[in-house]
């Protein structure tokens, strides 16, 4: 099993077989730019996160935009 | 009186004109076929035109009327939907292929409130196939074009509301917002756009991209219009899981035209860092909050800690959403889908569990970080797009950069965020500003935009087709 943090094409082609979308060569080159671009978005966004953050707790922000 | 003149009047015009008895439901309606019919060629604002029913609807309105009897400023108004709100009877295709024949048989909360208001349903508008992806002039259902310049685009995923509202071939529009779908296409087509505070209209029976992140709005020629409209179709609903059981507050009556005593935060460094914003929208900004300056709101710069998240938040968010809702379809029926559709959607294929997971610690950080900055200021001003429209061959040969990130910051977050025009570049084409406030305070950023809107007569443009 390749590493799935590397996303290479062969890596990318095994995770759209195991979506159970079929996807060609040429479509898995055209989006691996903006695969890439995502996983380096997220990364920035992970290190930027702290513990005690949980995703409950959009359910309790106090005065926070997504009060109800 | 032109039937051009007429048909570009702000809907509140019109309902004194259909109130006072100077011009009857079918009069007006019968103007609005006669324009679609003339420019609609061209422009491909319409994926259906429901002749027949907004011609049963303004007889309707016209007998109810001569009995004395008035559903309120829009009864006999001429409106038209984004083809994903579900209309009974009336196919909607979600601008897809694969939706094509479907015919619902229950209309969707908000055309039911609008219907209940007395309006008349013109038909179903072109739209970015399920609300994402990019438009080909080759699409298998052509795309709508920009009634500024047919070879640039209106934007989306509202293309066809933003088109028909700035042609004129409509009194408004209803449009849907995950990214930025309502107030793109306001700010290409130089009319308003509101996204409502997520919650406040109802989302049951409206097509979806994203759950959490989808918004219905209006979309109009004037701050006061969008009011008119809001009244209408926003309220707690009990279809929708994410109704929010708020006050309605008398959105047109906040209209004082004062903007006094507002305060307007500018996160500056987060606009002037945003790569290929043009100068002539950035001019254009400047010139905006001078304005709001003399009218008396109260300026400072801000920071937003987290706001360079935003953008991986909403999109990791919208994109995981997409790709579970069309989960067997992509599987099976992949053929049917545009090109625009699944070179945005695929990369989602790719995303993991614990990447939604993080999307969504992240979304919880930042919406607090918001809250915090919205104790010091009461709106937030950033331009709505980075650029004025691009041409349908830059978005073919993707030359046209990432543009929305203004507008996604709000979708992460939930709040009202209202677009309006605030001037042109140097090819004529319409520029918007963003105002966005605090959760369900909708009151405070329409009364800053129609101030601004007094002040200046941007929205008083309209394009010649």
């Amino acid at each position: 099993m390749p590493d799935p943090h590397e996303q290479t094409l062969p890596v990318l082609q095994v995770i759209a077989d195991w979506a159970g979308i079929s996807l060609s060569d040429d479509e898995l080159a055209a989006v691996a730019g903006a695969v890439e671009n995502n996983r380096a978005q997220l990364a920035a966004l992970r290190a930027a996160l702290v513990d005690s953050e949980e995703p409950a707790g959009v359910f309790n922000t106090p005065a926070g935009a997504m009060d109800r | 009186m032109t039937t051009a003149e007429l048909t570009l009047l702000p809907i509140t015009q019109l309902a004194q004109l259909i109130q006072s008895h100077e011009i009857s439901a079918s009069e007006l309606t019968h103007a609005y076929v006669d324009r679609i019919e003339a420019h609609d060629h061209n422009l491909r604002s319409y994926l259906t035109v429901t002749t027949d029913r907004a011609r049963s609807d303004a007889r309707r309105a016209d007998v109810e009327l001569a009995q004395g009897r008035s559903r309120g400023p829009l009864h006999g108004i001429p409106l038209a939907l984004k083809d994903l709100f579900d209309t009974a009877g009336i196919r909607t295709t979600g601008g897809s292929r694969l939706f094509w024949d479907r015919v619902p048989a229950q209309d969707a909360t908000v055309t039911s409130r609008l219907s209940a208001a007395g309006a008349v349903l013109l038909g179903k508008l072109m739209m970015h196939e399920f609300a994402i992806g990019s438009p080909y002039l080759d699409d298998a259902i052509p795309p709508a074009r920009n009634p500024w310049s047919i070879e640039h685009v209106p934007g989306g995923s509202s293309s066809g509301s933003g088109a028909a509202v700035a042609a004129g071939l409509c009194g408004a529009a209803l449009g849907s917002d995950t990214g930025g779908s309502i107030r793109g296409p306001a700010a290409y087509c130089g009319i308003v756009g509101l996204k409502p505070t997520y919650g406040l209209v109802s989302r049951a029976g409206v097509l979806p991209l994203s759950w959490s992140l989808d918004h219905a709005g209006p979309m109009t020629r004037t701050v006061a219009d969008t009011a008119l409209i809001l009244q209408a179709i926003a309220g707690y609903d009990p279809d929708d899981a994410a109704s929010a059981q708020v006050p309605i507050p008398a959105y047109s009556r906040a209209l004082s035209g004062s903007s006094r005593g507002i305060r307007v935060g500018v996160p500056r460094s987060f606009i002037e860092s945003a790569g290929g914003l043009e100068p002539a929208v950035l001019a254009a900004f400047n010139e905006s909050l001078q304005t709001l300056r003399e009218l008396g709101a109260e300026m400072s710069e801000i920071e937003i800690p987290g706001i360079e998240h935003a953008e991986a938040i909403q999109s990791t968010i919208m994109l995981a959403e997409a790709v579970a809702y069309h989960e067997q379809p992509l599987k099976e029926q992949k053929a049917l889908y545009s090109r625009g559709f699944l070179e945005r959607v695929r990369p989602a294929i790719f995303h993991s569990a614990t990447d939604y997971i993080h999307a969504q610690r992240g979304r919880t950080m930042f919406c607090r970080s918001m809250s915090e900055v919205l104790t010091r200021v009461d709106v937030i001003a950033t331009p709505t797009m980075i650029r004025t429209a691009p041409t349908f061959r830059e978005e073919a040969e993707g030359r046209s950069p990432l543009r929305g990130q203004f507008n996604r910051v709000f979708n992460a977050t939930g709040q009202p965020s209202l677009s309006i025009p605030c001037g042109f570049d140097p090819k004529g084409m319409p520029i918007g500003l963003l105002i966005s406030g605090r959760a369900f305070e909708e009151t405070t950023v329409l009364r800053l935009g129609d101030a601004y809107e007094r002040a200046t007569e941007w929205h008083l443009n309209h394009p010649e087709l």
